[in-house]
């Protein structure tokens, strides 16, 4: 019997082997759910038959919830409580929301006490965090692919932008479990546009993807080998992209109309948004739009100065276009954006973007006659000027046929059913951002390069400062700056339980390690007594464990009986299994114990059969997780015996057709 | 297990990298933790371990100087860390500190690089190793001085 399946692609035998597994875009402006099956991928559409979901969220004063084209079109309408572009917030602190959003419409909760330093915003008479707008948005293509699928989906692979830092990356999971989803894997967007672009068909090189989505901007430098997908390098900005464009277009209107920019109502900026929004579409097939301001913005352009001076107490008040309304006549007032105009406006956000594009050639050690071809993912790259840009930078005309909307969840439902059907691809990240601890002086001492491959893991040797000194403060930013305060504040871990000692006696090793998700774990050894330490986690950005397990609850209260039930089971499957193939595993390979690890595993199985009678998914689940932890060494171990056999050029089918052959004869 | 041993290759200066690309591939299609999605939790947990030794081995030989520094801490020789088990010699400070003072060339610089190699390949090849150990710590700081 063989615990160690060393697969060939599409032989993977799995547990819930009917399970389908999506793949999610969640953007910053629209999100779009596909699915794989039988080398078939295509996205889901609505009842309205759109693929793409505004990724738009309204929450009424009564309780109501609505996702994407009507919450859109209600914030078009200036309705309050509607919140757009949410992945501009995930991760973030309440100090950022100023420089993100700028002029923003939210009304944003002042940091409290028990703050965990996320931002929150009001809306519909709640305070809701960007994790669980998120959340919203999640369950909503959840739903829409059940309905179109007709079975339940649980599992999903969700895309994040690749120059994501870890606390929206782990904003982005807290939003999936909230949501019912099971994260499988997290793939960096332009990975996985690269994986759906079917370059792996390709001639084999190095392939720039430059991905330029509502909110954020990716450079990523790929090199695609038979089936490999390596990341050389990656950069980019999670605070750029067509937003910025028509936040640019909506300043200018305001000019033009003879406002400062600070006189707007938050209610109008909506409707202004949306005029920008439709002028920068329509510019990438005219030359020249006309945009037809309502007759209920204050036309002070257009206006006679008669008005005001037959009202000369009347200047607009501080709350802009909205309170007070100008007597004026019912024609609205056109104004005209030429395509000149439009690209020097969005310029400098452009230039930018090329900026990135030469330190990740830099970083990755290459030139632009490396390059074989550039990609174009995202909608901001049907804008002309980016079009040109690009291919004025790399020297050749970008790749563009497949739908730049789309390419990023088809790729993720590629990798969705790689994952759990077996694939022959294969995808190298790398963290895209450097990772360090605050040192003396406020310094950044770096552990982990930005670029460096994963998963990876780095130890670092830490020692006591007084004696008897039982805990350790660790405090990992993320970022390329010389000073802490110059980069993203990650998290602070505490290690307790340090054995007392003298000062700097103490050896205590701590293990840094990044995940193919790109999130970080750390773990602590104190040498001398060999004692796992216990570290705490603070993120700087996160969700409390608290505030979570309180948002799961809620959100369960509202789930059905029968889905409780089913969670359930699984988890005692899973746990079950786990104890099952270790059962095997010890039949096989049981000379590879250490003394004292059969004992230990033994009761960890005891502890968990016990747990497994409880209704505690998480417990059961924690338990299983933990049998994992104890039976790793031993796993490690099997695993080296299997390489020495498959690296000396035994075939791998001989390996798979021996186990075979000793689990029909155990029959 | 040994970085080299993790791609089945013997110890040795001179590599093919292409190879050595090749096995690197190859070892993490078998230990990615994406092919582990669906298993155990010691599996996955093992798993993700191994994929993270292959990257350490790959990033550590896929380069002269880390294979080099490598190949000496077999050996038992530490250098290129704040602890190193040798000292740089006389000779070589004298010769560092000419190039410091006195600038040559990058194309020099880098003949300079390419003649280290070849000593380093020379002396591991015939178990040289403290000689080589100069010469690792040599081309140490051509590589600082290049960049």
């Amino acid at each position: 019997m063989n615990l160690l399946q060393i697969h060939e692609p599409n032989q993977t035998p799995l547990p819930h082997s009917d399970v389908v597994a999506v793949g999610i875009d969640l953007g910053t402006t629209h999100s779009v759910v596909a699915v794989a099956n039988d080398g078939n991928v295509e996205v889901i559409h609505n009842i309205h038959g759109h693929a793409l979901v505004p990724s738009v969220v309204y929450y009424g004063d009564d309780g109501k919830v609505e996702v994407g084209y009507s919450a859109k079109a209600r914030g078009e309408r200036g309705e309050k409580n509607v919140i757009s572009s949410i992945k501009r917030l995930m991760g973030r602190g309440v100090a950022d929301v100023k420089t993100i959003l700028g002029n923003s419409q939210y009304d944003v909760v002042a940091g409290g006490e028990n703050n965990s330093g996320m931002v929150k915003l009001r809306a519909g008479g709640r305070e809701l965090t960007p994790v669980e707008i998120s959340a919203d948005i999640l369950k909503h293509l959840k739903n829409m692919a059940q309905k179109a699928l007709g079975k339940e989906v649980t599992k999903a692979v969700i895309t994040v932008p690749a120059y994501f830092d870890d606390a929206a990356r782990a904003a982005t999971k807290d939003a999936a479990k909230l949501a019912g989803l099971e994260v499988l894997r997290l793939v960096n967007e332009p990975t996985a546009a690269a994986l759906a672009y079917g370059l792996d068909g390709a001639a084999q090189g190095v392939y720039s993807i430059y991905d330029l989505g509502g909110g954020t901007f990716d450079i990523s430098l790929l090199k695609l080998e038979q089936g490999v997908f390596q990341v050389l390098a990656t950069g980019g900005d999670t605070a750029l992209g067509g937003d910025d464009f028509d936040q640019a277009i909506a300043a200018w209107l305001l000019t033009e109309m003879g406002y400062g920019d600070t006189e707007i109502a938050s209610e109008k900026l909506g409707e202004l948004i949306a005029l920008a929004r439709e002028a920068k579409h329509g510019l990438t097939e005219k030359e020249e739009v006309e945009i037809k301001m309502p007759h209920n913005f204050g036309m002070r352009h257009c206006e006679e100065d008669e008005v005001r001076q037959s009202n000369p107490e009347k200047s607009l008040p501080a709350n802009g276009l909205l309170a007070s309304a100008l007597p004026r006549n019912d024609e609205s007032c056109d104004l005209q954006l030429t395509r000149t105009d439009f690209e020097l406006l969005i310029s400098p956000y452009v230039q930018k973007t090329i900026e990135v594009c030469e330190q990740a050639l830099a970083d990755a050690k290459l030139t632009i006659s490396d390059i074989k071809g550039v990609v174009m993912v995202g909608g901001s790259t049907r804008v002309p000027l980016v079009i040109q840009s690009v291919a004025e930078f790399f020297g050749k005309a970008p790749l563009n046929d497949a739908n730049p909307d789309e390419v990023v969840a088809l790729g993720a439902a590629l990798q969705a059913q790689g994952l759990t059907h077996g694939s022959d691809n294969l995808l190298l990240d790398v963290i895209p951002l450097s990772l360090g601890l605050e040192t003396m002086g406020g310094l950044t001492e770096k552990l982990i390069y930005r670029n460096t491959p994963i998963p990876v893991s780095v130890a670092q040797e830490f020692t006591t400062y007084n004696d008897g000194q039982t805990a350790i403060k660790i405090h990992v930013v993320q970022g390329e700056r010389e000073m802490v305060e110059h980069n993203r504040s990650l998290a602070t871990f505490t290690l307790t339980d340090i054995p007392p000692l003298p000062a700097g006696i103490a050896r205590i090793e701590v293990r840094f390690a990044v995940d193919a998700d790109g999130m970080l774990t750390v773990s602590a050894m104190e040498k001398i007594t060999e004692k796992e330490q216990i570290v705490n986690v603070k993120p700087s950005y996160g969700i409390s464990a608290e505030d979570m397990e309180k948002m799961l609850r809620e959100s369960m209260e509202h789930a059905k009986d029968d889905i409780m039930e089913r969670l359930l089971a699984e988890v005692r499957v899973d746990a079950n299994r786990a104890i099952v193939e270790l059962d095997s595993a010890i039949k096989q390979d049981g000379d590879l114990l250490e003394e004292g690890e059969w004992r230990r595993i033994e009761r960890q199985v005891a502890v968990l059969r016990n747990v497994m009678e409880n209704d505690d998914r998480d417990y059961i689940d924690a338990e299983t997780q933990e049998l994992g932890r104890v039976a790793q060494a031993f796993a490690e171990r099997r695993m080296d015996r299997a390489i020495a056999g498959v690296l000396k050029g035994v075939k791998v089918e001989e390996v798979l057709a021996d186990a075979i052959v000793a689990d029909t004869d155990k029959k | 297990m040994s970085h080299f041993s993790i791609f089945a290759l013997q110890p040795a200066f001179s590599l093919d990298l292409t190879a050595l690309e090749a096995a690197y591939f190859k070892a993490q299609r078998q230990f990615h933790p994406d092919r582990f999605v669906g298993k155990p939790p010691a599996e996955k947990l093992a798993a993700l371990q191994k994929s993270m030794d292959i990257n350490e081995a790959y990033e550590t030989l896929k380069n002269p100087l880390g294979r080099s520094r490598y190949l000496l801490s077999l050996q038992g020789i530490i250098v290129g860390t704040q602890n190193d088990s040798v000292k740089p010699s006389p000779e070589l400070l004298a010769d560092i500190m000419e190039l410091r003072e006195n600038p040559i060339p990058a194309n020099d610089i880098a003949k300079l690089i390419e003649k280290s190699y070849m000593q380093i390949a020379d002396y591991y090849e015939n178990s040289k190793f403290n000689d080589m150990a100069q010469e690792v710590l040599r081309l140490g700081y051509l590589i600082k001085i290049r960049n």
